[in-house]
């Protein structure tokens, strides 16, 4: 896939976000963005500690399934647990927290679609920058290099898959590095564009002015 | 006495409760003149300090930007012009969107986030210059120094250093046009 491909694909899957924004309306989205880029946040600074606490009590669980403090020797059960293969090894945190995303994501919908009030544009654009987001997070997500049996898959080494991500993420990487001023601006224009717009009529035709 | 941060953080979560109490079509017009001021400081903030030595030398006498007090003089011009521009935007006609907020908690959040805003980008501001012209203040035993870790790590997110020039004209172009439209 070459760069002008990517782009297309890039274009394609931010047209079905922009659609999906348009549908649910603007109360649902900044919703669904609001918890996006909580579960970014989160993942970005705690990722690390989630799996260490789930590891943990895999381990908490495999202890009390071996009979737990009742059992015959418990140094020994506790031993041998903290001595089993941990419940997400290292190879496979990063496909755990990707499921993880996709899992959050689709509840972060799910629960935007509750709170949807009609169709409007300042939704769709609002479903641009989630649908962007999203595929942004993604890429920081997904491994550095191909998994060595999906290179096999793919007939060749996992250098070649290395570009073939590269290529693919390629029109982000340039949108970021090249016009990151303009992406923020585009983001808190939206922002802006949604707090004017809630601004209510005032009362009894009165236009205020007085700082 | 306690870190600089400290103060920096008491009061822009003021200028949050501020904003409560404002609510938000109002801080809105406060944001706009704020921006408008950063840019004005930002832009031509030295070439007017040289204008004002160079047309005010021969009428004191002292070349300002030569004594050895250069530091705090300018941080004293750069910090009464921007208070004078605050006052003016909090008590004078200002900018200020027609309409009300909107109702209940979505209002309320608003109305307390654009005030945070307010805070940062005024507090910010001033804390800028302080650090630009080497805490001054000093010489009042108004600050003591080395600024902790975490000082030295938010200096370098202050408004000035943050917000570059594309951005602030972009962001008043749309906070105007809003207005307008509004």
């Amino acid at each position: 896939m070459n760069s002008t491909e990517a782009l297309i694909a890039l274009g394609a899957i931010l047209l079905i976000f922009g659609y999906l924004g348009f549908r649910h309306g603007s109360r649902a989205e900044l919703t669904t963005l609001a918890l996006i880029l909580g579960l970014r946040w989160l993942l970005e600074r705690r990722g690390d500690e989630l799996v260490l606490w789930i590891n943990r009590l895999y381990q908490a669980f495999l202890f009390l399934r071996r009979g737990g403090l009742t059992a015959e020797d418990p140094s020994r059960v506790f031993a041998t647990v903290r001595s089993a293969q941990p419940l997400i090894s290292a190879d496979f945190k990063p496909t755990f927290l990707v499921g993880l995303t996709v899992l959050v994501v689709i509840a972060a919908y799910a629960i935007g679609r509750l709170l949807r009030a009609g169709s409007s544009l300042i939704g769709m654009l609002l479903g641009l920058v989630n649908g962007y987001i999203i595929i942004q997070f993604f890429v920081s997500l997904l491994p550095r290099r191909l998994p060595e049996p999906l290179s096999i898959l793919m007939g060749r080494p996992s250098p070649a898959g290395d570009e073939e991500i590269r290529a693919m993420t390629a029109p982000v990487r340039h949108l970021l590095s090249e016009y990151d001023t303009y992406v923020v601006l585009a983001i808190v224009g939206v922002i802006l564009i949604w707090v004017v717009g809630s601004i209510q009529p005032a009362k009894g035709g009165q236009s205020g002015g007085k700082g | 006495m306690s870190p600089i941060e400290f103060y920096w953080i008491t009061l822009t979560v003021a200028f949050g409760f501020i904003g409560a109490a404002r609510g938000y079509p109002r801080e809105l017009g406060v944001t706009t003149v704020m921006l408008i001021a950063i840019l004005v400081l930002k832009r031509f903030g030295t070439p007017l300090m040289s204008l004002l030595d160079k047309q005010l030398g021969p009428l004191l006498g002292v070349q300002i930007l030569q004594q050895p007090d250069s530091n705090l003089i300018q941080y004293l011009i750069y910090t009464g012009f921007f208070l004078a521009v605050v006052f003016a935007a909090y008590a004078g006609e200002t900018l200020t969107f027609r309409g009300q907020p909107a109702r209940g908690g979505v209002g309320m959040l608003i109305s307390i986030a654009n005030g945070l805003v307010n805070g940062y980008l005024i507090n910010g501001t001033l804390w800028y210059y302080l650090d630009k012209y080497d805490y001054p203040i000093q010489r009042w035993d108004l600050f003591k120094p080395p600024l902790t870790d975490l000082a030295q790590e938010m200096v370098r997110y202050l408004p000035p250093r943050v917000l570059d020039t594309t951005m602030l004209i972009g962001l008043i172009g749309i906070l105007t046009l809003l207005r307008i439209r509004k």
